[in-house]
């Protein structure tokens, strides 16, 4: 599973500007695909209730499309018979349902105790500079490449720890970056 | 018991009731009593045994000490209101609250953070710069009315209610305004009531609300001779506090311009003002040169004892039984059906019983829409798991919820029906000693009901045979197993007939006579139940005696002082016919819009302006007042005194809070007005003297009286002075002794005949904010929500004949054209059609049929074979 940005909610990219409240659009309906609505129908066997498997279908959604938008949260509220209103309260509850499009590549830095003592910062700084400059949770111009930090990886002996996407990658520092970034195609 | 600061009371409840039963005062911010105690905001915190609990979600137990004023207790509300204050411009009643504890000022820096503002819809205001974070508005929306608009969004200190994307006009709300009455903040607020927040408010006044059947209690407040908002009463066992969109704003056509407030007479082809007593004279002169050809249409809108007086007036004064109101166009059916099967034509139960039901049962109704209020009460039940099983052609918002749909063919009730008892009797499903016991006709019944198993009627009603056998079984399982019944029954052409079989399901199950059972007919408007009470029906003195019984006719000549009428009355849709044919001279219409609301309405004007004589009593220049030759201003529910009786019996005050405009005046004193001008005087002074001789005559309301009726009214039968009244018939035996299994044979409507390739099955009803010909809710706020009549229509009939979404249609019958405009959806199936009849330029019932109801003459508005076209 992806992580998603674990800031303080100003600082989210995308979180939309407190006064607006709502999901950001990406433009057209959505739909899950035929396997994804399958999956989340074998979801819905496992539930007593619709409501109790919004959470993993939001996983699906967020797995099919790569964030949540505006149109994600319609969707999965008509699959599920809620209100919208309701999705997004759950949504932005949570810290890791991406609320804006993220790059192909998430790569979330831990910044807690282990990789904090390791110079997790520095690499995380070096990091986002290698790639343009980028701000904490912004996309790289070619749409490769998120960078944020998470909490703890649970990778503690491996620090610093990184996440990208799904997989585990331990020991990432400023003298490797490069190739751990050449290797993200 | 416990001591709430040494007093002792009962441990009942919560910390927080017993601190109020012992009269000891403690703040809250975040309590309401129609939601579950959340607990959110700690300013209710009180000692209990010296350790500090939030009252409001603490079970009170024997044997403590509650303190709810300290030092302590002092400085934790101080540091609260503080807190809250640093992030929420407080107004509103929170800021009362805090104010009236002493709680003001902060001395923390103040953030407070731009929030969402929306000023879009025509009744809610939201700006979230106040909210304190209660969730009241989130737990009101989904435990009172079930709507879920409201959510919380983020999380720490970025935390808010809101209503998902857009303006809030377009979010799903119904405007029932019970966020805005539960917000105590001010973040949420009523647009009416700020705008006349400079005026202060002279007066407070409990009313019953006229939009429907349901009959919430109103508390009306008033600046001045105006309306300035109108509350829920929170102790009426109806309403609980709660209102829907008609109720709680929808009264400012009160003070519209458009209000008649003279007297008009026509004079050389044009109506003019004229005094009261030049009206006066036209309109007994009048009726009495013409008497006995006269006839009364009064109205389900009116009060009991303006009922009760029109009814007195054309039978006493004009010799004459043709006296009928508008429930003959709604559930004429059920009273009749009722009254064949059980021996009262009224429902069985009370709407206490929708919470104690194991099963609802819903047939023909559209409830959240057209009965708000108990709509949102059986939301509430399915919601917390009652099985709902909805009986409709539409997928209503009920039918979405329901555990099993039964969308049948319009007009295909009967076979549908009989279909469920058959699955009864053949699965024996039959409660076998109630059938024994308490009714007859059980054998005749089984063998007739073999000609209907569900796979014999399915190809007829559209409804595969298997959902049949479920829904049958579901309902015969249940212990209380409760139906409630609408529009959908009733305006057919079996459907007195349909009402029955209806009975016979509550018969063959045992389900009637109990708690949370029976079968309810949701009555239309708001005195339907009351005009037939009343005696508005041809056939039916007041308290449905029969002019046939001498004894009854020996009574009500004594008490009338006048001889009653020997010749049978006629029904509404005969009265139209005999003015046609010109044997009919006189009608007095009070407060009927028959021009928009009636079907067939060519041959209806083709009667009225038959007429040699038409009176119309109105409080707006209707379609049909404009058609009389005198029109005499009356008064709203808001301007005059009275009684309704609600859809369960139950008879409740109403109270003027204003005044009429001009000169118009209380219809029951134009009503006696008029009766002493055409030498039939009275000599009640109010509507209260009017009661009183109905109780004398009736010996269902022996026991009403003004004083009897305080504070929640009174459920008849009320057989004597003193009696509580009944919240629930036929607990023991049926007036009749046993209850009438009735066999009904299937005949198709002569509807049908006019089916032809192309067309499509119309069915009219009405929706949420409108209310009938919607000449109260068409001027308000009302008509931004719903501005026009729409069409719903299958998107598969839309593209068969080219037309979207949007599109001006024409729906024509062999008896003329409505023009709607097309609302494309699948909550209709394929072959059916949807339409409202709330405003005048959609004529829409110049499409509908003159087909009635074999029994009634209740005209059949759910069954017209049309043809749609884009105009
Ligand atoms: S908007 Fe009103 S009701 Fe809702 S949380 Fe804020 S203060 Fe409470
Ligand atoms: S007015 Fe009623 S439906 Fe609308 S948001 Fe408030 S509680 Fe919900
Ligand atoms: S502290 Fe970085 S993975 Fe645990
Ligand atoms: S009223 Fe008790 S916590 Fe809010």
């Amino acid at each position: 599973m992806s992580g998603g940005p674990n800031l303080p909610s100003a600082q989210i990219a995308g979180n939309p500007p407190v006064g607006e409240h709502g999901a950001l659009s990406c433009g057209k309906a959505l739909k899950f695909s035929p396997e994804a609505r399958k999956r989340v129908d074998h979801l819905l066997t496992r539930y007593p209730t619709k409501q109790a498997a919004l959470l993993p279908t939001l996983w699906e959604a967020q797995r099919e499309w790569g964030w949540i938008s505006r149109e994600a949260v319609d969707h999965v509220a008509e699959v599920l018979e809620l209100a919208p209103a309701f999705v997004w309260g759950v949504v932005t509850f949570y810290t890791m349902y991406n609320r804006a499009p993220v790059g192909k590549h998430l790569i979330q830095f831990c910044t807690s105790i282990s990789c904090h003592l390791a110079d997790a910062e520095g690499v995380y700084a070096e990091c986002r500079k290698r790639l343009g400059d980028l701000k904490p949770g912004e996309t790289s111009k070619d749409g490769k490449f998120t960078v944020i930090e998470v909490e703890c990886l649970a990778q503690c002996d491996k620090a610093p720890a990184v996440m990208v996407n799904d997989d585990d990658y331990a020991v990432i520092t400023k003298d490797n970056l490069d190739s751990f970034l050449g290797g993200l195609k | 018991m416990l001591t709430v600061n040494g007093t002792p009371v009962a441990a009942q409840g919560t910390v927080l009731d017993a601190c109020r039963r012992a009269g000891a005062e403690v703040p809250t911010l975040c309590h309401d009593s129609r939601v579950l105690p959340a607990g959110h905001c700690r300013m209710c915190l009180v000692e209990v045994d010296g350790r500090s609990v939030a009252s409001c979600s603490t079970p009170a137990r024997e044997g403590t000490t509650v303190v709810t004023d300290s030092d302590a207790l002092r400085a934790y509300r101080q540091d609260l209101g503080e807190l809250i204050a640093t992030e929420a411009t407080v107004q509103g009643e929170a800021k009362e609250t805090l104010e009236a504890f002493g709680v003001t000022g902060t001395r923390y820096a103040s953030r407070p953070r731009a929030r969402r503002r929306d000023a879009t819809h025509p009744y809610l205001r939201v700006d979230l710069e106040s909210c304190i974070l209660c969730r009241l508005c989130v737990r009101t929306c989904a435990e009172v009315q079930g709507q879920y608009v409201w959510a919380f969004a983020n999380r720490g200190g970025a935390v808010t209610p809101h209503w998902g994307k857009g303006t809030f006009q377009n979010s799903p709300c119904v405007s029932c305004g019970a966020c805005v009455a539960a917000c105590p903040s001010g973040a949420i607020s009523d647009v009416q009531r700020d705008a006349s927040e400079d005026e202060v408010e002279t007066d407070s006044v409990r009313t019953t609300c006229s939009y429907c059947g349901v009959g919430c209690q109103l508390e009306v407040r008033t600046a001045g001779n105006r309306v300035s908002h109108i509350d829920g009463v929170a102790s009426s066992p109806v309403n609980r506090g709660h209102l829907c969109v008609k109720g709680r704003y929808a009264h400012t056509f009160a003070r519209h311009p458009d209000r008649l407030t003279a007297p008009l007479v026509r004079k050389g082809g044009v109506l003019v003002e004229v005094s009261w007593e030049e009206a006066l004279e036209v309109v007994s002169e009048g009726f009495r040169k013409l008497a006995p050809h006269v006839a009364a249409l009064s109205s389900s809108r009116c009060t009991n004892e303006e009922n009760y007086l029109v009814s007195k007036w054309f039978r006493g004064g004009f010799g004459t039984h043709d006296v009928d109101s508008c429930a003959r166009v709604c559930h004429a059916p059920s009273a009749m059906g009722m009254r064949l099967s059980l021996g009262t034509g009224a429902a069985t139960g009370s709407f206490a019983g929708i919470e104690k039901a194991d099963l609802l049962f819903v047939c023909g109704a559209n409830v959240t829409e057209a009965h708000p209020i108990v709509g949102a009460r059986i939301k509430q039940a399915a919601l917390h798991g009652t099985p709902l099983i909805v009986v409709d052609p539409r997928r209503t918002e009920l039918a979405s919820m329901a555990n099993e749909h039964l969308q049948l063919r319009p007009g295909s009730n009967v076979p549908l029906l009989n279909s469920l008892a058959a699955v009864l009797v053949e699965e024996r499903l039959v409660n076998r000693f109630f059938v024994d016991q308490r009714t007859e006709g059980y054998d005749q019944l089984a063998e007739f009901l073999k000609a209907f198993r569900p796979e014999d009627t399915e190809a007829l009603t559209g409804v595969p045979a298997a959902r049949v056998r479920r829904a049958a079984r579901m309902y015969a399982h249940a212990a209380r197993p409760m139906q409630v019944h609408g529009l959908g029954m009733t305006e057919h052409y079996q459907g007195a007939e349909g009402v029955r079989l209806l009975c016979n399901l509550a018969l063959l199950v045992g389900a009637i006579g109990r708690e949370g059972t029976g079968v309810n007919p949701l009555r239309g408007q708001n005195n339907v139940q009351g005009a037939a009470d009343m005696g508005c029906q041809p056939d039916l003195l007041p308290g449905y005696q029969s002019p046939k019984n001498p004894d009854v006719r020996a009574l009500f000549e004594r008490v009338w002082d006048r001889p009653l009428p020997t010749v049978d009355g006629r029904t509404l849709p005969r009265m139209y016919e005999a003015a046609r044919r010109g044997e009919l001279k006189g009608l007095y219409i009070l407060g009927e819009n028959v021009v928009q609301t009636d079907p067939d309405v060519k041959s209806v004007l083709e009667a009225l302006t038959a007429l040699d004589f038409l009176v119309v009593q109105e409080i707006f220049l209707s379609e049909t007042a404009q058609l009389a030759h005198v029109v005499l201003p009356g008064a709203s529910f808001l301007e005059k005194d009275g009684t309704f009786t609600n859809g369960e019996r139950r008879i409740q005050r109403v109270r003027k809070a204003i005044e009429p405009p001009g000169n118009a005046r209380p219809d029951w004193r134009i009503l006696l007005d008029l009766m002493s001008a055409s030498g039939f005087p009275q000599t009640f002074r109010s509507p209260e003297d009017v009661m009183a001789e109905v109780a004398e005559l009736v010996p269902a309301f022996r026991g009403v009286s003004y004083p009897a009726l305080e504070p929640d009214g009174l459920q008849w039968p009320v057989p004597s002075v003193g009696h509580p009244g009944t919240p629930i018939l036929h607990t023991e035996t049926f007036p009749i002794g046993r209850a009438e299994l009735a066999c009904v044979p299937y005949l198709p409507s002569p509807s049908f005949s006019e089916e032809r390739e192309d067309t499509l099955l119309l069915v009219t009803g009405r929706i949420l904010a409108h209310y009938n010909s919607g000449s109260m809710t068409r001027r308000g706020g009302n008509d931004t929500i719903h501005p026009r009549d729409v069409l719903s229509i299958h998107p598969d009939d839309a593209a068969v004949r080219g037309i979207l979404e949007g599109a001006p249609v024409s729906v024509t019958s062999v008896h003329g054209e409505a023009r709607p405009v097309a609302h494309l959806t699948p909550d209709v199936t394929p072959g059916t059609l949807f339409l409202t009849f709330h405003h005048p330029e959609t004529h829409t019932n110049f499409a509908t049929s003159d087909v009635v109801d074999r029994l009634t003459d209740c005209p059949e508005y759910k069954l017209i074979p049309v043809r749609v076209t884009r105009r």
